[in-house]
């Protein structure tokens, strides 16, 4: 009884695990079917799989849409962290009047959905003759993440350990380099973890791209959305091209999860 | 808490210096967010339909805050967005509890386990919401349908009937790994003395999970509602593929109200009077919640 | 002993740097900010580089004769696909660069609507349907094609042959009798059914069934087959639930407004139109009607999942694709059934029109004429088969063999889309034009909450009535506020 039980609930959760992950699975294998196979159900475990609906994406140009979206993402994360870790830190390491409120303030900023200011942005960005640039996506994407930055940093600042500062200060690290050489590298995998997360919102942010660019800087979801209410029959391109829309979020997560648990886990670090 | 603020008296750095690393975050966010916020909130004043240029852009008062406060429709959408959100968040802490649970066990495979659960949350809203209405939720050839079938049930009609349901059940989807991860987190770090302590008081498992392990939980918990809050309430991917907020209002949220009125109807100033209104909402709504957390938590936000 | 040394000059300094520091950050935060959005801004070229320079390069190529970018957007439907493959002959032909912006409909529509009407300029061609054409035309965002037509040579004019595009398809681009685009592809609707499944079932259906036929005949067919009569499109939008349904609407005889802009939606005929529809999809239809759009309904059909399906003509193309679909050689044809009102088929087009804000207005209409031009039609029935040529505009395509024997549904289209009645859909005269549309701006959003009132009726939320009753209010409300009753 005592050692059944145990390999029940691993079992158990072997097969939930399958589950959850089920419609995941079925995204990645039906872009490597035929459009014929593709709407089966049961879906058909063994097929004979084709690059075809992938060659046919890639061929629309897929390529010129992720390295959009690398870059978008990749730049506004890191920006993001440049602007909000320091704010991040002030907040949470100096005397700053009306911590609290800042705090509130920035997390307000994300309570105005994207359709809200959509017109007015747009208008902004035609008078800068910034429409469909990759810099109009950047900034936006920036300001989108710094308050999740200054939100999460925040916490994992406060949870460093007094001690560890006090002896850094001992040793004559104050100020710049204090800063560098010991608080930071203490949150670094709260740093990754937010990282994470800004460069996954980035990357699937859907509304602004689809509005704010046509050809010069469309993203991987506006490519996608091309596909999304195509007349005809069109799962298994759908999947091909959500796919590769998903991967790199994906498997970026998949890597950095062990990060991530451990940057949501700082508190650890006290113990 | 108090070493915290013993370190900043400390004075690790004047204030003024704080304010240097501030600024530039502050700077950065407001223009992009703010700005474009103020003019929505002169918008909301006018009469501009872009669809009758001919009609121009007039100066309406407060006309359109009235407008939409009179309409039924709005207090239904207002009905939903606060049923979805609670709902969605409640599944979310629940089953992220769960799995959670399940995952902070030593057995074989553990890492892809838990891979396989994260994976969800790092797909695109909208691909998620057309993976299910396509592949579980159709009723003529989705998996939902092939199951009822062989059980010999008339298959269920998921986004006609329950709307609503249907759309928390995907949102949580999404967002319970992220719960999850939180709260896994959580486990790992409540410390192996204080568990051994109450075991030797005597305290059987569930003693022990309310007594310490969740006290021990709540911060963490408040992370993962927080930034679910934010998120969950803005949902508009989901709905924007699968019900496109119907039948009648019966799935539309606030921000997905905003979409129809912004973009169905073209009337700029009624969606901006809406925006406005989120805002207000949202902002008094997350007051309320800081103040209640304030008190759970202590002095201060953590 | 590093960690020393660091320390030691962090001691020196300190004092120093104490009030420093805080700027320091800031400053290399802004350089690294300022190198970082350095990237894509290069990687963009000049277009993000900085404010109107962007727009004033844009302009430069065309006045001193350098390479000219068109920019297209367009709806990733499989005819527009051709265009952008056969898009590339025309770059090489002409030395002029083409751009696609490929988005779904809805997309499209606000994407452009959104940069039309804030004059953006960011695409200098624009796809649209008949029912924007009059609507844009009149808010003055695409040009009037008159005067490219009147600078073009008698041989360029003989051979383009405006005349031998549809009538009832050039209405639908027109405004105030001036040409505003130029229709790409057009469609019609009819009936499909599977043949095997009337067969099994007994019965055999009319050329030109009416409404009361087709309904007894679904029944049958659910019964002997076991599998829904007939597909309907119920997912709520104005162009895809109200497609289908206005044409019932017409065939009963009811209508939007009557001459007076007084909405009928709650009137006998339009109620017990709807009360049709509703029953229809209740009684023989699908499961899960709200939610099934074209798409999913062609799914239904071509899985053999259903035995009938009312909707656009160019679902044929698909039906008989041996690729994707399973019923090829089994599905038969008749023209849209009818009531009150005979001819009740819908009229749809693709167009293409030039935006007002463009700068290379004189190179876009070069482009449209070509790919709208009789060659175009030739090229891709040449080298992409005849059976993808886009249909629907031209009497010329109807009248080639080739085309003929590749389509064995071309007469029923043929025969639609010269009786589609464009000017006056309904059995009373009414106000606005479109079969299967209100050509108002506003029935983007009165089309979409109806039809949104309407999934309740077919869900069982509330009566048809109810449904109608509330869509009068609304549909009364914006012709008064629209401007439109006097």
């Amino acid at each position: 009884m005592k050692r059944t039980l145990p390999l029940l609930i691993t079992i158990a959760t072997y097969a939930l695990a399958f589950l959850y992950f089920s419609p995941v699975l079925w995204l990645l294998v039906t872009g490597f079917k035929t459009e014929g196979e593709a709407i089966i159900v049961p879906p058909s475990i063994l097929f004979e799989p084709t690059l075809e609906n992938l060659r046919l994406v890639w061929d629309a140009g897929a390529s010129a849409f992720i390295g959009h979206s690398a870059i978008v993402s990749m730049t506004s994360t890191v920006l993001a962290l440049i602007l909000g870790v320091p704010a991040a830190y002030a907040l949470a390491m100096l005397k700053v009047k009306k911590a609290d409120d800042v705090l509130f303030w920035f997390i307000s900023t994300k309570m105005l959905p994207a359709v809200g200011v959509i017109i007015p942005i747009y208008l902004v960005l035609k008078e800068l003759g910034l429409l469909d640039s990759l810099i109009a996506l950047v900034l936006l994407y920036t300001a989108m993440n710094v308050p999740l930055v200054v939100w999460m940093m925040r916490s994992f600042f406060k949870d460093i350990p007094y001690e560890t500062i006090e002896a850094g200060r001992v040793d004559g690290a104050t100020g710049l380099q204090g800063f560098f050489k010991i608080t930071l590298p203490l949150v670094r995998p709260g740093i990754i973890s937010t990282a994470l997360l800004c460069f996954v919102f980035a990357w699937n942010e859907f509304f602004f791209g689809v509005s704010l660019t046509s050809t010069n800087a469309a993203t991987m979801p506006v490519f996608m959305s091309s596909y999304m209410t195509q007349q005809g029959l069109f799962w298994a391109k759908m999947s091909s091209v959500a796919t590769l829309a998903v991967l790199p979020a994906l498997v970026l997560g998949w890597f950095t999860q062990r990060q991530l648990v451990r940057g949501l886990t700082m508190g650890a670090v006290k113990g | 808490m108090k070493t915290d603020s013993k370190l900043a008296r400390g004075a690790l750095e004047p204030s003024s210096g704080a304010r240097g690393l501030l600024w530039p975050g502050i700077i950065m966010v407001g223009i992009i967010t703010q700005l474009p916020f103020l003019y929505t909130i002169y918008l909301s004043l006018h009469d501009w339909n872009l669809m009758r240029p001919d009609l121009g852009v007039t100066f309406a008062g407060l006309s359109n805050f009235g407008q939409i406060l009179s309409e039924p429709a709005f207090w239904e959408v207002l009905k939903n967005t606060f049923f979805l959100t609670v709902f969605c968040l409640l599944l979310c802490l629940a089953a992220g509890m769960g799995l959670a649970l399940l995952l902070n066990r030593d057995f074989f495979g553990k890492g892809i386990i838990r891979t396989l659960f994260v994976s969800p949350f790092f797909i695109m809203p909208a691909v998620s919401g057309i993976v299910w209405k396509t592949v579980i939720l159709n009723p003529n050839f989705g998996f939902s349908a092939y199951i009822t079938g062989k059980l010999g049930l008339p298959a269920i009609d998921w986004l006609g009937k329950y709307p609503l349901e249907t759309i928390i059940i995907v949102v949580a989807w999404q967002w319970i790994p992220f719960f999850m991860l939180v709260l896994l987190a959580g486990l790992q770090s409540v410390s192996p003395d204080l568990m051994e302590a109450s075991m030797l008081d005597g305290a059987n498992r569930f003693q022990q999970f309310f007594n310490v392990t969740i006290p021990h939980l709540l911060r963490y918990i408040e992370v993962a509602l927080l930034l679910g809050l934010i998120f969950i309430m803005q949902t508009f991917g989901e709905i924007y593929v699968t019900t496109s907020g119907g039948p009648g209002y019966s799935s539309t949220n606030l921000p997905f109200y905003l979409y129809r009125l912004g973009f169905q109807s073209w009337d700029v100033g009624g969606a901006s009077a809406l925006g406005v209104l989120i805002v207000i909402i949202m902002t008094i709504f997350m007051t309320i919640l800081f103040k209640i957390m304030r008190k759970t938590f202590g002095g201060e936000l953590s | 002993m590093k960690r020393q040394t660091d320390s030691l000059q962090g001691r020196k300094a300190m004092n120093l740097k104490k009030y420093f520091t805080p700027v320091k950050l800031l400053l290399l935060s802004l350089m690294i900010a300022l190198t970082a959005c350095g990237s894509p801004a290069n990687n963009d070229g000049s277009n993000a580089a900085s404010g109107n320079k962007a727009s004033d390069n844009a302009a430069a190529p065309a006045a001193s004769g350098k390479k000219v970018e068109l920019t297209i957007a367009t709806v990733n439907n499989p005819d527009m696909v051709v265009m952008q493959k056969l898009a590339k002959d025309y770059e090489q032909e002409t030395g002029v660069t083409v751009k696609f912006s490929v988005l779904p409909e809805n997309d499209l529509r606000k994407q452009v609507t959104l940069d039309v009407s804030t004059g953006g300029g960011k695409y200098d061609i624009v796809t649209i349907g008949n029912f924007d054409a009059s609507i844009w035309a009149k808010n003055g965002w695409i040009e009037t094609l008159a005067p490219f037509f009147d600078a073009m040579s008698a041989d360029a004019k003989a051979a383009y042959d405006l005349d031998d595009m549809f009538p009832s398809i050039r209405d639908g681009v027109s405004y105030e009798n001036e040409l505003y685009a130029l229709p790409f592809y057009g469609e019609s609707s009819m009936l499909y059914y599977n043949k095997e499944m009337l067969e099994k079932a007994g019965v055999t259906m009319p050329d030109n069934p009416t409404w009361e036929e087709v309904a007894d005949i679904a029944k049958k067919l659910k019964e002997a087959n076991n599998v829904p009569g007939i597909i309907l499109r119920g997912l709520p939008g104005w162009g895809e639930m109200f497609a289908p349904l206005n044409t019932v609407i017409n065939a009963y005889g009811g209508s939007w407004y009557d001459m007076n802009w007084d909405a009928q939606l709650n009137s006998p005929e339009t109620v017990k139109a709807v009360q049709f529809y509703a029953d229809l999809i209740n009684e023989a239809g699908q499961p899960g009607a709200t939610a099934t759009g074209f798409t999913e309904a062609l799914t239904l059909l071509s899985t053999g999942k259903a035995a009938m399906w009312y909707d656009a003509t160019v679902a044929a193309g698909f039906l008989n694709n041996p690729n994707s679909s399973q019923v090829v050689g089994k599905i038969g044809y008749a023209k849209a059934p009818t009531a009150v009102k005979e001819n009740t088929g819908w009229l749809w087009s693709w167009n293409l029109a030039i935006e007002a804000a463009s700068k290379n207005k004189e190179e876009a209409f070069k482009f449209i004429t070509w790919a709208t031009s009789k060659e175009y039609i030739e090229k891709v029935g040449e080298t992409e088969g005849w059976v993808v040529a886009p249909p629907g505009t031209r009497q010329s395509t109807y009248e080639n063999p080739k085309y003929k024997e590749a389509a064995p549904f071309a007469d029923i289209v043929l025969e639609s889309m010269l009786a589609a009645d464009f000017k006056q859909p309904a059995v009373n005269p009414v106000p606005y034009q479109g079969i299967q549309f209100v050509n108002i701006p506003e029935f983007q959003q009165l089309g979409t909450e109806v039809s949104q009132f309407i999934a309740g009726a077919i869900t069982g939320e509330i009566t048809v009535e109810e449904a109608m009753n509330k869509g009068q209010e609304l549909a009364q409300k914006v012709a008064v506020d629209g401007g439109y009753k006097k």
